[in-house]
């Protein structure tokens, strides 16, 4: 069993997104950290600022046709199209290890239609051990739903109010890149009652065999995330900031300390790191304990205080 | 399961494109089943910039106790050409072991071992675990395939247990020329192994289920996927399985090593 320990200060690095107090501004990006239990051989849950699990829906469901990943230059595809045990083996299985753990978790969801979400809302609300809802409008691995809510500021702010109306928990709206105005959709997240919104979900991409003239992956196109995107997520987090009044939690691409505080910087509350996981287990970790070194050194007492602190003289 | 810093004890080049390696590793290898598995992963470099997969070939003991593994590569791109380039002493990331190795059955008394080019790795470190569990390996079979007579691997291992070992190359350079499967299949008609174990490319293995599920022998053999996480987080390296319905199984977790008769080709 892992020692539980605290963050040296605590105070630091706390944020809050909605109403989730988190010891640091550290998440795991869903469908990179599984539904976290996996983990707790391997690192003390306990220091992560929250545990984002894989997207859940009502029903499991059985994912893309193989092959689902493919990896690219400093970067990888995925097409896992959302396979996971659904909502209720979820909280039967996978909730009652997590609630052993003093760390927020927030249950990423994903629907077909605008009345699943609701639904999925609504068992949520219910549920003890849960604090939040991601609410997943950006994947673009899927044919129905997904992606499709997340590129139309009004069925984004459908998918939101149907949420909102369901639940008292903290909801956090998980943008996709893969739109002309990422701000305008933030916007009306943010206007239906997002009390934060996450970005980015992974940019459309594909690869193909020139060998063979077929794509790689079996669902020919895929999401791309690692470093690759960091320049591209930075910028939308950026925008996003500057347009929104709610936190923003920025993703993409995070291998390091200094990559999450340059979307601190950007204008970000806090982030989630996601591929970097599965280049190192225990990224987060090491990230939040750079991120308290910087603070240090920097003599900032407080990681709120550098949120949008870009200098543009 | 840990990650751990381990250090490079050798890596040296065996032959042509082939490379050994030998790591620290914490003690609880020493209850790694032959068939788990490693990922490596080189600090600092984004490009490539997932971890790797690799069989452990053997466990190095000393006064009986595991001290290290060895991990049998082909340099085949940008990961394994900069794992070639590293030498003694340097630090490299190691998370395992991981997934589901062989069974050993002290029911199965007369194994037969098939390998096909690399996929020997695990083979050597099967017949070691099953020599360690008591299996008489001495006259057991173990055939060899590769594409031409640098592929085959690790002759002399099999041939320190006793094992008698059928090489086939698909040029003729060494041992008969063909498939793997054909020695195998002409063996059978005087042999019955109560077990078929394989590791080798994908049509080798389909070939070897068929030829099992026909003779009504039990067979295990261990695939590989691209995989990015190698914990049964990231739902990448799904295969089709016949017991697994509507849905995937996944070969970090669910194998790399599988009972023949449920794997889908």
């Amino acid at each position: 069993m892992v020692q539980i320990t605290q963050p040296t200060d605590v105070s630091a690095l706390c944020v809050q997104i909605g109403a989730i107090q988190m010891k640091n501004p550290v998440m795991t990006a869903s469908g990179t950290f599984g539904y976290g239990v996996e983990f707790s051989g391997l690192m003390d849950l306990n220091q992560l600022g929250g545990i984002v699990v894989k997207g859940l829906s009502l029903e499991p469901v059985p994912g893309n046709p193989p092959p689902r990943i493919a990896e690219t230059a400093c970067g990888m595809l995925n097409a896992i199209g959302l396979e996971n045990i659904g909502i209720e083996a979820f909280v039967k299985e996978k909730l009652p290890v997590l609630k052993g753990f003093n760390t927020p978790v927030i249950a990423n969801i994903y629907g077909k239609s605008v009345d699943e979400y609701a639904r999925l809302a609504q068992k949520i609300d219910g549920i003890d051990g849960i604090d939040g809802i991601e609410v997943n409008i950006s994947c673009p691995n899927v044919k129905a739903g997904g992606v499709a809510f997340g590129t139309d500021p009004e069925m984004a702010a459908q998918v939101v109010a149907a949420v909102k109306k369901q639940t008292g928990k903290t909801i956090i709206v998980k943008l996709s890149p893969n739109v002309t105005s990422v701000a305008g959709i933030a916007q009306s997240a943010a206007s239906s009652g997002a009390d934060a919104v996450s970005l980015i979900n992974t940019i459309t991409g594909m690869a193909i065999d020139a060998e063979t003239r077929s794509p790689v992956l079996g669902n020919i196109t895929g999401g791309l995330s690692g470093p690759a995107i960091k320049p591209v997520a930075l910028r939308m987090v950026w925008e996003v900031a500057r347009a929104v009044d709610i936190p923003v939690i920025g993703i993409g691409g995070i291998m390091t300390a200094a990559d999450a505080l340059e979307f601190i910087i950007a204008g970000a509350t806090a982030v989630q790191v996601g591929t970097a996981t599965f280049v190192n287990p225990s990224a987060c970790i090491d990230i939040i304990d750079g991120m308290a070194d910087y603070l240090a050194r920097h003599e900032i007492s407080c990681i709120r205080e550098l949120t949008g602190t870009l200098s543009l003289d | 399961m840990a990650q751990e810093t381990a250090t490079i004890l050798y890596n040296t080049r065996i032959s042509g494109t082939y490379c050994k390696i030998g790591l620290t590793c914490a003690p609880q290898y020493a209850s790694a089943a032959a068939g788990q598995f490693v990922t490596l992963k080189i600090r600092g470099r984004m490009d490539p910039l997932l971890r790797r997969p690799f069989s452990i070939h053997r466990r190095i003991k000393e006064r009986n106790q595991v001290v290290g593994l060895e991990i049998l590569y082909r340099v085949v791109g940008g990961f394994t050409g900069q794992l070639a380039e590293m030498v003694k002493n340097e630090p490299i990331d190691l998370l395992g072991p991981l997934g589901r190795g062989f069974t050993i059955s002290p029911d199965c008394k007369k194994p037969a071992l098939i390998a096909g080019g690399i996929g020997v790795a695990p083979i050597v470190c099967l017949a070691e675990s099953l020599d360690e569990n008591g299996i008489d390996l001495s006259g057991a079979p173990v055939f060899l395939g590769g594409r031409t007579r640098a592929d085959i691997l690790c002759e002399t291992d099999f041939g320190q247990l006793g094992m008698r070992r059928h090489i086939t190359t698909e040029d003729g350079s060494y041992g008969q020329k063909g498939l793997v499967t054909e020695p195998f299949t002409g063996w059978l008609k005087t042999h019955k192994p109560d077990i078929i174990y394989a590791c080798g490319p994908h049509g080798l293995l389909r070939a070897v289920s068929g030829i099992a599920r026909e003779h009504g022998i039990p067979c295990e053999i261990s695939i590989e996927t691209v995989m990015a996480c190698g914990l049964g987080v990231c739902m990448g390296c799904a295969v089709k399985t016949r017991d697994s319905g509507e849905g995937y199984r996944h070969v970090c977790k669910d194998g790399p090593v599988f009972d023949a008769a449920i794997v889908t080709f």
